[in-house]
């Protein structure tokens, strides 16, 4: 018993954190609040995941991403157009002369195609990335650079295929659905809260692992990383494509839950809101993603309704309150006091002296 | 300094936990739901407005926006509607189809709204559809659209394409000549108007010479403009919308094309874009609406005075401002009619065949298909940057969202999925 | 025919380009600081123009020199009281200049609201030439950006400032030891730098609709052409404007103006895959 209690106190403070966050997901529905605010945790929830992709690669490779919501849009496109095909032709198709569903997207009628193509379209994408950009060096800023011309252009190559992706409206009426099994609001608010415990159980293995250490490693010193042996690029690429992997999940599983996937939420503005959140919240350790995500969701929501006008005026200050008084976010800031006190204890302990 | 800093984050952390705790808790207070059924006759009627006030198309719309709150006021100070005051409460969606939807749910199950004045966009009125499906609840769309829609759940206002060109474009090709250029914004309202323009035209012995997209917003119109000299159109058919309007208008003068050789013919260039680009750019040029600000009819003129004495923000009255004004007034009949307390299905039952005096005329909501009978009226912009009216047509047009000339076997009436 | 006529159309894009990367280069290239409110600082351009000539009635110079001045002293002020204390942190610059554009949009819809703004056309009229035509207000745009093109080039090369910017560039440190006063030389820098995004927006405001959303594309079109052209190089910068305009002009002769955007961004990327440094920076530290 004594040993139990031991070795929970050992438990890292921020898993608590998570735990606490999990533990409140799960309760939410239960707690009496009208029903579309649980729809909106349930879209919430499932941008926790796009948190922790962007996490991965922000937090733990120190690359930032500015167009890593068309990841997610190729999932929420993926699911949306499968719906949108149900029943023959859509009339975005048929407006622009297309009678038939052309043989090229037949396959993602069926939804388990579809699931598939969603998870699969972004990996892919991101490996190749990865792959042409990483061997070459790029780095640091260019890395931003290149992804914020890339959202641009996908936004609007997306706009101008209005035959595939119906343009600037896009496709709307997703059902609550996971490899073509309809669930109800709350099968489905839990289903993608069982699959955010899942997605973060794995984030956590990972980042504990040698892979998520070498990724650490590489943030702080690359060329380093390199003597020592390892390939950093290739380990770049397999993290970006991971990350590119989970950013379709949770674009798949967002769709669904907000009924709707538009060029919207694959835009650099989506991106950059995410990367807000986990800035205000603290990257590198997973929680920060969690909680600074799932917080500026709500404070969108809650204080849009309040003051419309002003919700960007409050969004730009948070975020320069944050890095000037809390570089490393909150939950960083959080780990770095929890850090300082034991550092002052274990001083204590052993008679000072370092 | 050291401890300072750490103070200032102490601070920070409290300021944020606090913000925190307050939305959490006007998120529980809003939790359980006030009485439904035993409605009182002093209890107010409460009504959605869903416009945007922020993002793009926040300058549109703010007009939209004021108008509905002075219809609202106006029906209050006399006396309500059936004897109860309404309550509007307004929601923005920052331009953006989503947040649409997050507003709707929230007006609809939080503010239990009897029914909703709003949407701009296609995509944001579309973003909405399932949740008033699901909820059983109404929107009042004003905004002149694509047609080729009728949700049991919406009453549509606005214009449909057949009431904006089935005159125009027989006019056009008599009195500019036959050959048309079009030019569009890069979505489905442009491309769905263009669909039955180029059917029109055809019919009328005219040709399209060219048709042409620019993406929403963009403003970069010189190689479009260069393919129109080229083609040498007899007058270009636009439904560019919004701020790609300025842009093309401009180029198009900065080439050296003129109106009197070869002028825009819009449907979507209203007061609001002429005074944004200047007398010079819009002199000469065509638009075809439902209303124009500088209509005769007593209506208006009360309509106009009402409008600037309360607004001082700069707006402009447009086709889209009397929409909005009109729909209010629209639910204020149909609630009447339909008697309040009253279920959505009885209120949308209620539009059907309802007619008011309007600031554009006599309109009527058609008994069948959910959109408005409103009049046909096209105007040429003149040196001091006024629409003068040249073609109006005798009494309102009835509307439909799948044109005859498009869907002649449909004969005007609606097809089996109309949305 | 419309090849040429879309290419002469083309310098006026290159132009207008130019001047809105210029600002950048020197922000981008002196500081590394990625800059998300340059867009913002182009839509004030715009407005401080409209405030002036539209509201005030003043010549349309007045509104230049006004849009340059505010927009510098909105640079100096984001210098000094933001980004100073921020160097060396390239990803918290950008958000804390993320939130300077989310802020600056605000208050921009606060004092003038979302309708469009009007600003007349200071120059009217158009050359024509053997069916070319060419509006005055174009060339005057594309003589001006020249104008500042050389005046920055000037400013950096030969003048003691331009002396002490590339010193800093280099290096830093150094240049501090040597007794050069970095800080001030920074704020100075990004104050140009801003001017010359204001200016920008000045130019912009008659051929386009002025809007708080108006800045927002040539962000990412002025980092390309940045990119393009050579990060700390204002000659390349100069030269990429000219590509991507003149790209984009003639290919959207050919195709549509999307396709043609699209293009040029995948042209860009691959340019930037292989030569981060830019096309036009041949020495490499």
């Amino acid at each position: 018993m004594k040993i139990g209690i031991h070795a929970l106190k050992k438990v890292p403070v921020h898993y608590w954190i998570d735990i606490a966050l999990f533990i409140f997901i799960l309760v939410f529905p239960l707690l009496g609040f009208k029903p579309f605010r649980v729809t909106y945790m349930n879209q919430f929830v499932a941008y926790l995941i796009f948190a922790l992709s962007l996490d991965l690669i922000w937090g733990y490779m120190g690359l930032m991403s500015l167009g890593h919501a068309v990841l997610f849009g190729m999932g929420g496109y993926a699911i949306g157009l499968c719906a949108q095909l149900q029943n023959g032709a859509p009339a975005f198709m048929t407006r622009e002369g297309m009678n038939q569903i052309p043989t090229l997207l037949f396959p993602m009628v069926n939804p388990i195609f579809a699931t598939f193509a969603g998870l699969l379209l972004p990996t892919l994408f991101a490996f190749f990335l990865g792959k042409f950009l990483f061997k070459s060096k790029v780095s640091g800023v260019f890395f931003t650079i290149i992804t914020l011309a890339l959202a641009q252009i996908i936004k609007d190559l997306v706009i101008n295929q209005q035959a595939f992706t119906n343009g600037f409206n896009g496709l709307q009426g997703v059902p609550r659905a996971f490899l073509g099994l309809g669930m109800d609001k709350t099968a489905y608010y839990y289903f993608v809260a069982g699959v955010l415990i899942l997605v973060y159980v794995c984030c956590r293995w990972l980042t504990n692992s040698r892979l998520g250490k070498v990724a650490v490693s590489i943030r702080e010193n690359e060329s380093r990383v390199s003597f020592l042996g390892y390939n950093p690029e290739n380990f770049k690429i397999l993290i970006f494509a991971i990350s590119g992997f989970l950013a379709g999940l949770s674009g798949l599983l967002y769709a669904p839950a907000a009924n709707s996937i538009t060029v919207e939420e694959i835009s650099v503005a989506a991106s950059t809101f995410v990367l807000i959140g986990l800035a205000v919240g603290g990257r590198g350790n997973l929680t920060g993603a969690l909680v600074g995500a799932m917080g500026l969701q709500w404070a969108k929501v809650l204080l849009s309704e309040s003051t419309a006008a002003y919700w960007q005026l409050v969004l730009g200050a948070i975020l320069l309150i944050i890095i000037f008084v809390m570089p490393n976010g909150l939950i960083g800031q959080l780990l770095h006091l929890v850090y300082s006190l034991k550092t002052r204890k274990h001083k204590e302990l052993t008679g000072g002296g370092a | 300094m050291k401890k300072s800093k750490r103070v200032l984050a102490l601070l920070a952390l409290l300021v944020m936990l606090a913000s925190l705790t307050a939305c959490g808790s006007s998120a529980a207070n809003s939790g359980p739901a006030s009485g439904g059924s035993g409605k009182t006759e002093g209890e107010k009627i409460k009504i959605g407005i869903l416009f945007s006030s922020s993002g793009t198309t926040a300058g549109v719309e703010q007009a939209m926006i004021n108008a509905s709150k002075m219809a609202f006021d106006e029906i209050n100070a006399q006396g309500g509607i059936a004897g109860h005051q309404v309550e509007y409460i307004h929601e923005d969606y920052a331009s953006d189809p989503a947040t649409a939807t997050k507003k709707i749910q929230k007006l609809i199950q939080q503010d239990e709204v009897l029914a909703t004045v709003g949407c701009y966009t296609s995509a944001s009125r579309q973003a909405t559809l399932p949740t008033l499906l699901e909820e059983n609840s109404l929107l009042v769309y004003p905004t002149y659209t694509e047609g080729e829609e009728v949700h049991p759940n919406v009453i549509y206002i606005g214009a449909m394409p057949n009431q904006q060109a089935t005159d125009y474009i027989p006019w056009l090709i008599e009195n500019e000549g036959k050959t048309a250029f079009l030019v569009g914004s890069d979505y489905v309202f442009p491309k769905t108007c263009n669909k039955q323009a180029k059917i029109l035209i055809e019919k009328f012995g005219g040709q399209v010479v060219g048709e042409e997209y620019a993406p929403l917003g963009s403003s970069d119109f010189a190689a479009i403009v260069t393919k129109i000299k080229q083609a040498k159109p007899d007058f270009i058919y636009s439904d560019l919308v919004g701020d790609s309007i300025v842009a093309f208008y401009k180029e198009y003068k900065q080439q050296g094309l003129k109106p009197e050789d070869c002028p825009i013919a819009s449907i979507a260039t209203d007061e609001m874009i002429n005074k944004a680009m200047g007398n010079e750019y819009a002199a000469g040029h065509y638009t075809s609406m439902n209303y124009f600000e500088t209509l005769e009819t007593p209506e208006n003129k009360a309509f106009v005075d009402a409008y600037y004495a309360k607004f001082k923000d700069g707006s402009t009255i447009t086709t889209l401002t009397e929409a909005a004004y009109d729909s209010c007034y629209f639910l204020k009949a149909a609630i009447e009619k339909a008697g309040y307390p009253c279920s959505t299905e009885d209120l949308i039952a209620a539009f059907a065949g309802l007619e008011m005096d309007a600031p554009q005329g006599k309109i009527k909501v058609d008994e069948e298909n959910h959109c408005t009978w409103l009049y046909s009226r096209f105007a040429k912009c003149n040196a001091d940057g006024i629409f003068a009216v040249i073609y109006e047509s005798e009494s309102a047009i009835r509307p439909e969202p799948w044109p005859q000339v498009v869907y002649p076997e449909l004969g005007g009436k609606l097809p089996a999925k109309p949305y | 025919m419309s090849v040429l006529q879309n290419f002469v159309s083309g310098l006026n894009v290159s132009a207008l380009l130019m001047v809105a990367a210029l600002g950048l280069v020197v922000i981008f290239g002196l500081m590394k600081v990625i800059n998300m409110a340059h867009g913002e600082l182009i839509m004030i351009g715009a407005y401080m123009t409209y405030g002036t000539t539209t509201v005030l009635a003043w010549p349309f110079a007045a509104g230049m020199f006004m849009a340059f001045l505010s927009t510098a002293w909105i640079g100096i002020m984001m210098e000094r009281l933001i980004l100073k204390k921020l160097y060396a942190k390239p990803t918290e610059t950008l958000l804390a200049t993320y939130a300077i554009s989310l802020m600056l949009e605000r208050v921009i819809y606060f004092f003038y609201g979302a309708e469009t703004k009007f600003v007349a056309m200071p120059i009217p009229g158009l050359l024509e030439i053997g069916g070319i035509t060419m509006p005055y207000y174009n060339m005057f745009i594309i003589l001006f950006s020249l104008l500042l093109l050389f005046f920055t080039l000037y400013l950096f090369k030969y003048t003691n400032f331009g002396k002490k910017v590339r010193a800093i560039t280099q290096n830093r440190m150094m240049s501090a030891c040597l007794g050069i006063e970095t800080a001030n030389v920074d704020t100075w820098t990004f104050g140009y730098g801003a001017g010359l995004a204001g200016l920008a927006g000045a130019l912009l405001a008659p051929v386009i609709s002025v809007t708080p959303g108006l800045g927002a594309p040539y962000l990412t079109e002025s980092f390309m052409t940045v990119v393009v052209g050579g990060v700390q190089s204002v000659i390349g910068t100069a030269l990429g404007s000219v590509i991507i305009g003149e790209m984009r002009t003639v290919l959207g002769g050919f195709t549509n103006t999307v396709m043609a955007k699209i293009i040029v961004f995948v042209i860009i990327i691959i340019v930037i895959r292989f030569k981060p440094e830019g096309l036009f920076v041949t020495e490499r530290r």
